[in-house]
Parts: C-alpha cells; structure tokens; sequence
C-alpha cells in the first residue's frame, strides 16, 4: 500500500469517527484542524486505524503524533 | 485602603512560602550566584538553592523521602535503558518499570493516604465488629510529594515508553525532580519540557530577569489583592451561614467568594513560580487559560491545572484504554450491544478512573473523591444529551455572544459545586452546604435580608468594622484584573510585550502594580495570609 492508498484509508477512518465526509486531510492536518478531535477521540481514532491496518501504535506513537503526515510515516513503516 | 493591622512589613509568619519575604531573599541571592558564577556551573547552583529550599521550606528529615524516591527511579532508569540495548526479554524491563512505578506510589500512599486508609479501615471494623476502633498514624508528609511524585512518575514512564533517554547523572535527575520554584505547588512538569533548559548555560538576559520580576509582582496581586480579599469576604458569609440566619444564599455568595480566591490564589502561585524560573532563563510550562471562559466543564479542566489534567489523560487514561483489560471489556460490549456503545462505555469508564484519580489526588478524603466523582457526572451526562439537546435546540446554530456568556456561568457554576466538596471540611459538610444552598424557600427568604448583610454581620460581633474594606479592596482588584484579562487578550502577556520596550518602562509597571497591592492588598505584621491553598498538596 502506498502513501496515497494509506492516507485514502485513514481518511475514510476520520469520515467514520466523526461523522463528518467534509474532512479532508493533508500531512499537517492537526487536531486543531478538526472540531471534535479531542483526547477521548483521539483514542477511538486510534484504535480504528489499528484495526483496519491490523497493527498497533506504541504508546510513544500516541503520545508523540504531532499531525497525520506523523501518523502516516509510522503506518508506511508498518506495511 | 490597605488593611496594615500593626506597623512593620511582616508579609508572611510561614518562612519561607514562595509568598514570604524570605522567599524573594533567597531568589535573590540565588539569581545573583547563578549569573556570577562561571555558566558550567549553573545547574550546581540551582540543585544547591533547590536543597536549600527543600530544607527549609518543609520538614527537613523528609528530604530522606525525595532521595528515596528519587534514587529508586534514577537507578531503574537507567537499568532499563541498558537492558534494552543489552536485548533483554521485555518481562525484565517491565518488572524493572513496576518496581519504581510501585515505589514510588507506596512512599506517596504511606504519607498522604495513610490515615484515609486507616481510617476507612476502622469504620469497616467498627461496622462488623460492634466495637468503636480508631487507627491513625501522624507521619509528615514530605513537602511537595504530589507534585513530584507524579513527575517522577512520569520521568519514568516516558524511559520505559521510549519517549526519552534517561538521565545518567543523579544529581541532575535530582534537580529535575526538585528544581525548587515549582516544589510547592507544581506545575508539574515533564522531562523533555524541562532537561535542556536545566543544565544549560544561561547568559544574563535583562528582559528575561524584567519578565520574571513582572510575573512575579502580578502573582503578588493576585495572592495579595484578590485571594485574600475574598478569603476575608468567603469568611464573613461563611460564618453568617453558620450563624442563625441560616440561609441559602449567603452560602452561595461565599462559594462565588471562595473561587475567586482559589483561582486568585492558585494563579497568583503560578505566577510567582513561572516568573522565578524565568529570572533563571528557565521557561515553565503553563498551568493556566483564562479558566473562566470556558463553555463547558471539559474544556475548563483543559484550561486549569493544566499540567495535572494532561498528567492524568497520558499517563492513566490513555494507558488504560490500551490496556488488554479494558480492550477485553471492550470486545465483550461490542459483541452484545455493538461497536459505538463498546466505545463508550470503556472511555466513560476509564474516564470515571481518571477523576477518582484526580479527587484523590486533592487529598485523601471521600470530599475529594466526591468532587472528581461530581465532574465526571456532569462530563458524561453531557456527552450522552448531547445530540439530544443539539436536535431540540438547535444548539449547535446558537453561537452568538449572549448563549457563549449563559454556557460560560452555567460552567462556573458547575464548577463551583464541585468546589464545595474541595472545601470540604467533609461530604457530609459539603452535601449539607449543597443543599442548603439550593433550597429554593432559603433563597427566597434570604433575597429580602441579604442586601443588609452587612449590619447582620455587625449585630452578630461577625464583622470587625473591615468588611466594607474588604469589599471595596476585593471588586476594584477584580475589575483591575478583568481589564488585564482583555487587554491581555488582545495584546498577549503582559510581561511579553513589555520585553520590547524600554526598561523604564518595566520598572514602572513593577511599581504600578505593587502600588496597586500597597493600595488594596491585606498584609502587615499583624495579618497572617492564608496559605496557599494547592501548597498543602
């Protein structure tokens, strides 16, 4: 999968979570960037992008995400 | 206005408060070594004035405790570094990580939950057993151990999550866990917020010192002018609520008084403890956002105490809902009643962890747990009504001026409830003063007497002839301070924009604001000021 197809998939993952297919998303899309992107939704968001790519961020990861091109380099590492 | 009982220029009976003159002293003398030694040694200076402080501000034996705590988690630090680069099995590094996490929860259990836990103990006992038992110990608890526990906590959580690289000197690591401005009262701080800025090499800044100085005198004011004014004016209405007259609302005035105080009080700490770090070069993490704008109570705890809130959401919250526990519980609800609700249900339950953890981190005490017990009520029971109330009342739609000022004091007054349980002195206390407050045939009754309040309070010997003092002193440093809070709004912190102007400049805004704290400050030789109210912690 590459970059493109995995920020596809993790943008349908936004979509979901917050009900909202107006979201797009780019490498500096932050929490800021999107209203309800809180800390209880980050980890919703969290566990969904792990189930759908069947892998599982460090706690480094979730603590340490600064924006989705973060997000993004971890889950290309992971393919 | 200023209320000087007896001559003289006794700020504080409690050496050595960060609110004492002796405290401003020994900044002082610190500063000046810390600029004239050679730079290298500018962390030794700091470790040095941090003992020092430790000594003296607090019980001196109980330095043993912070060494402990300290070596413990240094040690374990570094042995789970060199674990993982000798490729150790992970069950060692982990055991490593417990041990320290569990040290050092014990040394905090034993001296600052000992008694609620004896005490909860004996009731049991009592209970079944028919007979009265009552088991207490009085250890002193070590000074600061809340704060610098958790940082500790933190320090070594982040080593074992591989978000740092351990500290190999002790006597640095030591000075992270007790860099003295932030003993106190917090804010608690994180290692990779702190460490480069610790032992790093200062050059004297003027701006920085004029900066420090700023924050400092505006946490005087905040401490001087506003907390202990409305510590005087909570008091008086506290103690008409005592008195015959019993009624609702002086109960209510009292606990508006008593928030203005705390948040006076907490904020005015945070100042004088921000502003010292930056007299060193040292910028500290903030631990306030104008906590009164907030529209709702999640984002008020995200704008006070900051430093706790986030503690908290990373180091129990996050850690719980990834845990295998709650990933179990998880899939079990999701089996039974689908994917939504299991979300729910575990972040409302790791959630209802999270703010027992924070009541009982006030103190040991069921008042404690009650108020992060009353928060997370209200936090979850929103979230539930929510798109009930968005459909009804289109509240989504109502953004306008009037609807942010109506979610604004709806806020504070959830906010203040909790504060009732905080001021405790018990539950029992705190659930009677609730329900006294709100009884609508008090309010009603007390509406006709209130406005004669102050005779009341004179007839009944509970005013000494400064209440009106107090009043006045209390709302004109309040609308002073409101003013700040816009104008700072606008123009960003009052210390930060003065560092490009002139030092003339600086100097008279110091002198402008201990003016104002000359004026309408309560303090003299024959006051003793409350203490601060998050230093007990």
């Amino acid at each position: 999968m590459n970059r493109n197809e995995i920020l596809d998939k993790v943008t349908q993952i936004f979509h979901d979570v917050f009900d909202d297919d107006s979201i797009v998303l780019t490498d500096e899309t932050t929490a800021k960037d999107i209203d309800d992107w809180d800390s209880l939704t980050h980890i919703t968001l969290i566990s969904e992008i792990e189930e759908a790519f069947n892998m599982k961020f460090s706690m480094k990861d979730v603590l340490g995400m600064k924006n989705v091109g973060e997000m993004l380099d971890i889950l290309e590492q992971h393919q | 206005m200023c209320v000087l009982e007896e001559p003289g220029f006794g700020l504080s009976s409690n050496v050595w408060s960060l609110f004492s003159l002796d405290f401003l002293i020994f900044l002082a003398v610190s500063v000046l070594f810390f600029y004239l030694l050679p730079r290298k040694m500018q962390w030794i200076v700091l470790l040095i004035a941090s003992i020092i402080f430790y000594l003296f501000a607090g019980t001196p034996y109980t330095i043993v405790y912070l060494m402990a705590s300290t070596l413990i988690t240094w040690k374990a630090a570094c042995r789970i570094s060199d674990y993982r680069e000798a490729g150790k099995e992970n069950y060692i590094i982990r055991r490593v990580y417990l041990i320290a996490l569990l040290s050092n929860i014990l040394i905090l259990a034993a001296l600052k939950y000992a008694n609620f836990l004896l005490g909860n103990a004996s009731a049991i006992v009592s209970f079944f057993g028919g007979t009265k038992v009552e088991w207490s110990v009085s250890w002193v608890a070590a000074l600061g151990i809340s704060y610098y526990t958790l940082q500790i906590i933190s320090y070594i959580t982040d080593c074992y999550w591989e978000r740092i690289e351990p500290q190999r000197n002790y006597a640095k690591f030591a000075l992270f866990s007790c860099f003295f401005p932030q003993m106190v009262s917090g804010p608690i701080s994180r290692y990779d917020q702190l460490n480069a800025q610790l032992y790093a090499q200062h050059e004297f800044k003027r701006n920085n010192l004029m900066c420090g100085l700023i924050r400092i005198s505006l946490g005087f004011f905040k401490k001087l002018v506003i907390a202990e004014n409305f510590n005087r004016l909570a008091q008086y209405f506290f103690d008409l609520e005592n008195s015959e007259h019993t009624y609702g609302i002086y109960a209510i005035v009292g606990i508006g008084c008593y928030v203005i105080e705390l948040y006076g009080d907490f904020a005015g700490c945070m100042d004088i403890v921000i502003g010292s770090a930056k007299c060193f070069g040292i910028n500290m993490v903030e631990n306030f956002n104008r906590p009164f704008t907030s529209v709702t109570i999640q984002e008020f705890w995200q704008r006070w105490h900051i430093t706790l809130g986030t503690w908290l959401k990373d180091y129990i919250m996050y850690p719980l809902l990834r845990s295998k526990t709650f990933q179990k519980i998880g899939k079990y609800i999701k089996k039974t009643h689908g994917k939504q609700f299991s979300q729910k249900t575990t972040t409302y339950l790791a959630m209802l962890i999270l703010w027992f953890c924070m009541g009982l981190w006030h103190g040991g005490g069921w008042n404690y747990i009650a108020e992060g017990i009353w928060f997370w009520l209200v936090i979850v029971l929103g979230q539930i009504t929510e798109p009930f109330f968005n459909r009804v009342f289109h509240a989504k739609e109502h953004t306008g001026r009037l609807m942010t000022l109506f979610r604004q004091t709806r806020t504070t007054c959830i906010y203040a409830v909790g504060v009732v349980f905080f001021r405790g002195p018990d539950l029992t206390d705190a659930v009677k003063t609730i329900c006294r407050s709100l009884s609508p045939k008090n309010i009603v009754n007390s509406l006709y007497e209130f406005p004669h309040f102050i005779y009341i309070a004179k007839d009944l010997e509970l005013n000494d002839g400064k209440l009106l003092v107090y009043l006045i002193n209390a709302f004109t440093g309040f609308a002073i301070f409101i003013l700040l809070s816009l104008w700072e709004k606008k123009h960003g912190k009052l210390q930060d924009t003065l560092t490009c102007h002139t030092l003339i400049l600086q100097i008279t805004c110091i002198l402008s604001v201990l003016f104002a704290i000359a004026f309408l400050g309560v303090y003299g030789s024959g006051v003793k000021p409350s203490d601060f109210i998050y230093g007990g912690f």
